[in-house]
């Protein structure tokens, strides 16, 4: 996932494309054939080509794209466990957790490993993920998608329940504990593991909680500030995407005493409706899509400050 | 518990974060120290000043200019509280703080309301004259509020919630408190975003972090950056980035304006993965002009804080970290040949943060973006990202594109006060985004025959010139023979069809 080639090889994860809701990820294998809707494609017809060619079908009446992984297009396109982060949320915790290359992050729970995929991307190659999850399924499902998309050098996936008695610390991985730079809970109580966190952090690190109840906000920050947590602040954001298209808009010409409606221009294509002119234009228009998302969660962030 | 062996020896401690054992070391690593950059947050985000830490230094915090010495050694994010006397800086804990204002006065433990509450003005007894000339006298902020508490006739009338208020204010009047912040991608934006948001292109930080997101930046690759954010972008790339990767930085107009890099205090080897360019090398490349006489700064970072810095040099001779840092930035080499070569083997990203119109911006830039890479384009307004959008679409040059705008609201988070706050920022911009596709139609088995040209040129080594590729990517759209045409038609026709059939 990390290291982008501009020429797709045997072995490589590839994302094929055939419009936004129709993404799907797929190995490479010298003997393969991919089959969808869109015709079916040899998997030897599409090595070699370049990343984001256009591949005709076998049987040339279909084509699709395709184009290197990315966590964003994982995420769309893996077998979801659980719920999933959604990719604002994602970007608005990266960004507030103030991670790079080299923070070294705590999550819990991994769920489907969306978030753990981008906090990933982000850290390496010197930093590091710690990612808890106290599901076994999960847990192993997790380590075989990093695995397979390239990322397991960058996270270690603990089996255990973060509001247990032995929390995050992994002593047994030298130079862990103290040493987190930002910590991410998505928990049912997330303030039952607010000490659990405080014990592998260090002066500055930053915390975030991620809650779709306004009551665990609410308990989560009383926790926060009584745990040496300042900057404590909890936003909520949504995402609002527009549909953008080239049309027909049809401007009907009535006469009015402000302005002289002037359509000498436009010979393009005119109409009539009950007696009155009208004309058509090609226009670009644009306007947010009906469907929409009205919550996903709060995220509450707040920076560990025990010295200050 | 389980443990994946194969982690154990990645976990490599960086000097920032490194463990400690014991808590004076913790101390030690969280500590500022002289030379660096620290933002001073003036009572809680009302005024933000950036400052490079020296002992001596004094800066303008409220009306006066205060000596700033105080703060080194002491650990990041601390609160200082500004000494009127000595026009100094006092450290102050959170928790002393917080009982300054309990114990200000004694709170209200009944239950009140407004009903009494009159708004003609009258309540505070002590003219304007009279609270003047305690300040002036050095009268010492807590007694000032204190006496303006005793002063005013509605304060026992309120509960203790908005008498908390009251006092908060009061303090931020009659007191200065100072945070000092770490420079980072977060507190920079927030820092500039609130200072003078047109500066940075009103880029708003949860924009920005979606921006940062759907350009897939990340250690390691090459980005192509066009900004008028005064180095921001840039520095939040290369922040990201970690000191592995190249970011090409296209600046626009006489020189590079990127004074906000060096806000962020970076060490060399984050420097050197800038390189700064006027963007006309691209408009020259694009037209296959001559681009020696584009001479390229060799120090990345405008003249005015290159001059400021020698004089910081001149004053302080022991200040190593200021020189090396001038130096070392020269290291990487700027060259316009050295530019044009990086242009020309390709960039992962295309991240276009500008206050010109996009659209030409974007289109000189996109033969330097490999297919497959991801542009981003911020703007205040949707009309030019739906030109863009409109544009790459018709021409099939991009999938997976989407115009964004995020509706972000802040919350007052207290026991049984819980709900979002009077004020917000309603305008977070609008974010265009999506991965370039290479739209050379494959000879099918068909019509192997007559495409076979295109084949040819197609399967050029990727090093060649990138601008020949993209000559033919146009061509191969504008000319597509009519059986093509037909084809990918009646493909769409099907899917819509398809669609439909689902509804």
């Amino acid at each position: 996932m990390l290291n982008q080639k501009k020429t797709i090889q045997e072995g490589d994860r590839v994302v094929i494309y055939s419009g936004k809701d129709n993404m799907s990820m797929l190995t490479l294998e010298a003997g393969g054939q991919y089959n969808s809707k869109y015709g079916s494609y040899k998997h030897k017809n599409i090595i070699g080509k370049e990343y984001g060619s256009k591949v005709t079908s076998d049987n040339s009446n279909g084509f699709v794209h395709v184009v290197g992984m990315t966590p964003e297009l994982w995420s769309i396109t893996l077998d979801h466990r659980t719920q999933i982060l959604f990719n604002l949320d994602i970007s608005t915790i990266i960004f507030n957790l103030e991670i790079k290359n080299g923070s070294k992050v705590v999550e819990s729970g991994t769920g489907s490993g969306s978030l753990s995929s981008s906090i990933a991307r982000t850290v390496a190659p010197k930093g590091h993920l710690f990612t808890f999850e106290f599901h076994e399924e999960r847990v192993k499902a997790a380590r075989k998608d990093f695995k397979e998309n390239g990322l397991d050098k960058y996270i270690t996936v603990t089996h255990r329940d973060a509001c247990g008695k032995e929390g995050f610390r992994r002593d047994d991985i030298e130079g862990m504990v103290g040493s987190i730079d930002a910590v991410f809970l998505d928990l049912p109580s997330p303030w039952d593991a607010v000490d659990n966190a405080v014990a592998v952090m260090h002066h500055g690190s930053m915390l975030c909680s991620f809650s779709p109840c306004i009551e665990q906000v609410q308990k989560t920050c009383i926790k926060l500030s009584e745990s040496k947590f300042q900057e404590i602040k909890t936003v909520e954001v949504l995402i609002r995407t527009f549909d953008t298209r080239l049309q027909e808009y049809e401007e009907l010409d009535l006469a009015n005493p402000y302005k002289t409606n002037d359509y000498s221009q436009n010979t393009k294509k005119n109409f009539e409706i009950g007696g009155i002119k009208g004309y058509k234009n090609d226009s670009l228009l644009s306007k947010p899509f009906t469907e929409a998302r009205g919550h996903t969660g709060y995220l509450s962030f707040a920076r560990y400050l025990p010295s200050a | 518990m389980e443990l994946d062996s194969s982690n154990n020896s990645t976990i490599t401690p960086t000097p920032t974060t490194t463990v400690s054992t014991t808590k004076s070391q913790v101390f030690n690593f969280n500590s500022i120290n002289e030379g660096e950059n620290v933002i001073l947050d003036i009572n809680n985000g009302e005024k933000f000043s950036i400052v490079k830490v020296k002992r001596g230094l004094k800066t303008r915090i409220g009306k006066k200019q205060i000596n700033i010495s105080e703060i080194i050694g002491k650990p990041w994010f601390s609160s200082f509280q500004v000494v009127n006397e000595t026009n100094t800086l006092k450290i102050v804990t959170q928790k002393e703080l917080d009982d300054a204002l309990n114990n200000l006065v004694e709170l209200n433990q009944n239950d009140a309301d407004n009903r009494n509450l009159d708004q003609n003005n009258t309540a505070q007894k002590l003219t304007q004259e009279e609270i003047t000339k305690m300040k002036e006298s050095g009268t010492d902020s807590n007694t000032i509020i204190k006496t303006i508490v005793e002063n005013s006739s509605s304060f026992q009338t309120k509960t203790a919630y908005s008498q908390i208020k009251y006092l908060k204010k009061k303090i931020k009047k009659y007191s200065t408190i100072v945070k000092v912040i770490k420079p980072t991608s977060k507190s920079l934006t927030e820092a500039y975003y609130k200072k003078d948001a047109r500066k940075i292109c009103n880029l708003r930080f949860d924009s920005f972090g979606q921006l940062l997101t759907l350009a897939n930046i990340r250690s390691g690759t090459q980005v192509l950056v066009v900004e008028t954010c005064m180095g921001l972008v840039t520095g939040s790339i290369a922040e990201r980035m970690g000191g592995e990767g190249t970011i090409l930085s296209g600046f626009i107009g006489k020189g590079a304006s990127l004074s906000i890099v060096n806000n962020f205090g970076f060490q060399s080897d984050v420097l050197n993965t800038i390189y700064p360019f006027n963007i006309n090398l691209i408009n020259k490349l694009n037209k296959k002009e001559d681009i020696s006489e584009i001479i390229n700064p060799t120090v990345g970072l405008d003249s005015k804080n290159k001059n400021k810095r020698q004089d910081n040099n001149k004053e302080d001779q022991d200040d190593q970290e200021n020189g090396e840092e001038a130096i070392t930035n020269q290291k990487n080499d700027t060259s316009t040949n050295n530019i044009s070569k990086l242009l020309n083997d390709g960039t992962w990203s295309l991240v276009i943060v500008t206050k010109y119109s996009p659209l030409n911006i974007l289109l000189a830039c996109w033969p330097y973006l490999n297919a497959s890479g991801n542009f981003v384009i911020f703007s205040q307004f949707p009309q030019p990202l739906i030109e863009c959008h409109q544009f790459l679409h018709s021409n099939q040059m991009a999938i997976n594109q989407q115009i964004s705008e995020i509706w972000m609201r802040e919350y007052q988070v207290l026991p049984k006060r819980t709900h979002p706050t009077m004020g917000m920022d309603g305008a977070s911009g609008y974010l265009l985004s999506g991965i370039k596709v290479n739209n050379i139609t494959k000879p099918t088995i068909a019509s192997t025959t007559t495409t076979t040209t295109t084949n040819t040129t197609t399967t050029t080594p990727p090093s060649s010139d990138p601008l020949d590729i993209e000559k033919q990517v146009i061509n191969s759209t504008t000319t597509t023979t009519a059986e093509e045409d037909e084809t990918s038609e009646s493909v769409l026709k099907k899917r819509k069809l398809d669609e439909e059939e689902k509804n």
